[in-house]
């Protein structure tokens, strides 16, 4: 495969969801490539829809509370044009029906979850799980199947494999617990690898550790990743590009090194000043004053434009395009649209 | 330097039970003779992985876990062996703080109610107006708004919940506080906001704090000292520039080492640990952290390391931290 063509496209990317205080714009509007070797970042803070997206990637959006919002829907009476498009393999992956689906899901592009216990069964052995993937997928079967699950769990360290295959998710650290979940996701070679933030529930030195073998691995497998996270440490260790997420709409999107070093965006801006560590020790950090607006009742205008600290007048009325700067980054602020203050 | 708290060799042993009839065949040491003091209106961080008996710490000094043995100094008084009545009067001095914003509030409990129980405890003759008005006045404190009262736990968000969480803890006035990770569930900008209200209140009420957490980044903004847990012991304890600048546990190096900078400037060598944390039911011998440790040798496995100290107000568990400041190789 051509490394410059991206091996998965998003557009428009619309997830809502029906609540019952209304209808939540969970992810409203998002596009984004991801391309083989590279490793895209998507950070913001819980309720941004970092996780809505990669569910509506992987098509695992609940129903029928949850759905991704294709052209021809109707919402609020009015059908949609510009609907969402998941593009792998030039085939619209929302397009497809279940049942077609299947052979892309958990083979071609696969996931990998925050909480390693709770995505475990916890009534099948650890290799059992495994297998299961290559059975459904490869058609191996017993000592086959076997066999390529012991060489996944040499690859992701886990130490005496053969031992571990026939242990069950509890006896399992979990450091070990999320080697067992890379393992399942990589058992088929995927081409995408959804990691939705992989090293939250863990210690930092298990972290450094985890971290560090999806970096190894993805250097091997040559997959594309979508990388999902709050933590901006992750992000500059891990990331060649990063897209920041607030309220369900990317604000900024960049590589790490020009949104890390010139970040253009006020609440990207915030989230690095807000960082501990940069001031002197005792002193107050800075802050994002407010908090993250629900999801059913987004401010009009600028979603962020309520704790804006550079609010000006079209910021309330007039939403803000995600434009390409200068330099090719992308900010979604009217400090950078050259709108009017008058408009 | 008289201090407010001192912890001596406590221990907390919890046995592990196992057949029919329960017997107890063994026992976890979560917290294994632990020593420290603490200054009035000074803040001690302590820090490690999850298990290393952080928060069994806190729990036990506030007496809300039984600590098997050891001594709890509290205003030179052992609360280990505190009466109910003088445990009473210790509790309106030290309070605690969790880390949970969301199970550690009564659903049932309208805000109001949960912040004024304390005091119907502890502060009795306060007539039910002046209860009501001392409410009102934490929630300012704390930046909640006056309605905040009468209202229910669910209807908060997460920060909004932790601020409730010390408000109820300062109703009583207490001078000491025990923060149990009370930051960690919270979402970057919202962490901000929190640690901001602590600085400001420690200040204002001349708090003396013991802030458990696992955020070294955290800890070093806010703590005067800090001290590094493994294994149920103290590791390496300093005043906080000094450990970050020159950490002479392996432990705390490679602790310091894993942490993900947020800039893209290249990254240190990273000291890469091989392994988990191992059970606190069967600990390694000698050192425990030896079958992690970049530099152990025979001696490690052997031989408990004995407390060095590095300078007067630095000290450090291990075999090889040099008395005089030499520092362990690290880029080996």
């Amino acid at each position: 495969m051509n490394p410059t063509v991206p091996v998965l496209q998003v557009k428009h990317l619309r997830t809502y969801y029906r609540t019952r205080n209304g209808l939540s714009r969970a992810v409203d509007d998002i596009s984004f490539d991801l391309r083989r070797g590279q490793t895209l970042a998507l950070l913001g803070e819980s309720g941004c829809g970092k996780s809505a997206t990669a569910l509506s990637v992987i098509r695992l959006v609940p129903k029928p509370a949850g759905w991704v919002v294709r052209s021809g829907d109707v919402l609020d009476g009015v059908p949609v044009t510009q609907g969402s498009e998941i593009l792998f393999d030039n085939k619209d992956l929302l397009a497809l029906p279940e049942a077609q689906m299947r052979p892309y899901r958990g083979s071609k592009i696969t996931m990998i979850f925050q909480e390693p216990l709770t995505s475990l069964n916890p009534v099948y052995t650890v290799g059992d799980q495994l297998m299961e993937v290559v059975q459904l997928h490869q058609g191996l079967r017993g000592q086959a199947a076997r066999q390529v699950a012991l060489e996944m769990f040499k690859k992701v360290g886990i130490p005496s494999p053969e031992a571990r295959l026939d242990e069950y998710p509890h006896q399992l650290s979990g450091g070990m617990r999320q080697r067992v979940m890379i393992a399942i996701a990589l058992a088929c070679k995927p081409d995408v690898l959804i990691a939705d933030e992989p090293t939250t529930a863990l210690d930092v030195t298990i972290q450094a550790q985890i971290l560090d073998l999806l970096k190894d691995l993805q250097r091997e497998f040559g997959m594309a990743v979508l990388l999902i996270t709050h933590d901006l440490g992750v992000v500059a260790q891990m990331a060649d590009e990063v897209a920041v997420m607030y309220a369900g709409k990317v604000v900024e999107r960049g590589s790490v090194q020009q949104v890390f070093n010139h970040s253009r965006h006020p609440y990207t801006q915030g989230l690095f000043a807000s960082l501990p560590g940069r001031q002197a020790r005792g002193q107050k950090l800075c802050t994002i004053e407010g908090t993250v607006p629900e999801s059913t009742n987004f401010p009009t205008g600028c979603r962020f434009n309520t704790r804006c600290p550079h609010r000006f007048a079209p910021c309330a009325g007039l939403e803000p395009l995600l434009l390409p700067q200068a330099d090719g980054v992308q900010v979604a602020c009217h400090l950078y649209t050259g709108v009017n203050a008058h408009v | 330097m008289s201090e407010l708290l001192k912890v001596e060799g406590l221990q907390v042993y919890f046995p592990i039970r196992k057949g029919i009839l329960r017997q107890v065949v063994g026992q976890v040491k979560a917290v294994d003779g632990v020593n420290f003091s603490l200054a009035p209106g000074r803040t001690l961080g302590l820090v490690g992985e999850s298990g290393c008996g952080k928060t069994t710490i806190g729990k036990a000094i506030l007496r809300l876990t039984p600590a098997t043995g050891g001594r709890v100094l509290f205003q030179g008084q052992d609360m280990l062996q505190a009466s109910p009545s003088e445990l009473l009067n210790f509790r309106a001095k030290a309070q605690i703080v969790f880390q949970d914003p969301y199970s550690s509030l009564n659903p049932r409990l309208d805000i109001g109610d949960i912040i004024a129980e304390g005091m119907t405890i502890h502060l009795k003759d306060l007539t039910k107006t002046q209860r009501t008005a001392r409410v009102q006045e934490l929630l300012e404190t704390v930046g909640l708004p006056n309605s905040a009262s009468s209202r229910y736990p669910h209807e908060f968000s997460g920060g909004q919940r932790q601020r409730i969480g010390i408000a109820r803890a300062l109703a009583v006035n207490p001078q000491f506080l025990v923060c149990d990770e009370p930051v960690s569930a919270l979402d970057l900008s919202i962490q901000a906001q929190v640690l901001n209200l602590l600085i400001d209140l420690r200040e204002r009420f001349n708090l003396t704090l013991l802030f458990i957490s696992h955020d070294l980044s955290v800890v070093r903004h806010l703590c005067d000292e800090v001290a590094v847990m493994y294994l149920g012991r103290i590791v390496e304890q300093a005043p906080t520039e000094q450990l970050y600048r020159s950490p002479q546990h392996p432990y705390t190096q490679s602790l310091l080492s894993a942490i993900p900078e947020a800039t893209t400037n290249p990254q240190k060598d990273r000291i890469r640990l091989t392994g988990d944390v191992p059970s606190p039911i069967n600990p390694p011998s000698g050192c425990p952290f030896h079958p992690r440790c970049f530099a152990a040798t025979e001696l490690c496995s052997q031989t408990v390391p004995p407390r060095v100290d590095v300078d007067p107000a630095h000290w450090a568990v291990c075999h090889y931290t040099q008395p005089e400041g030499v520092k362990v190789s690290v880029e080996s």
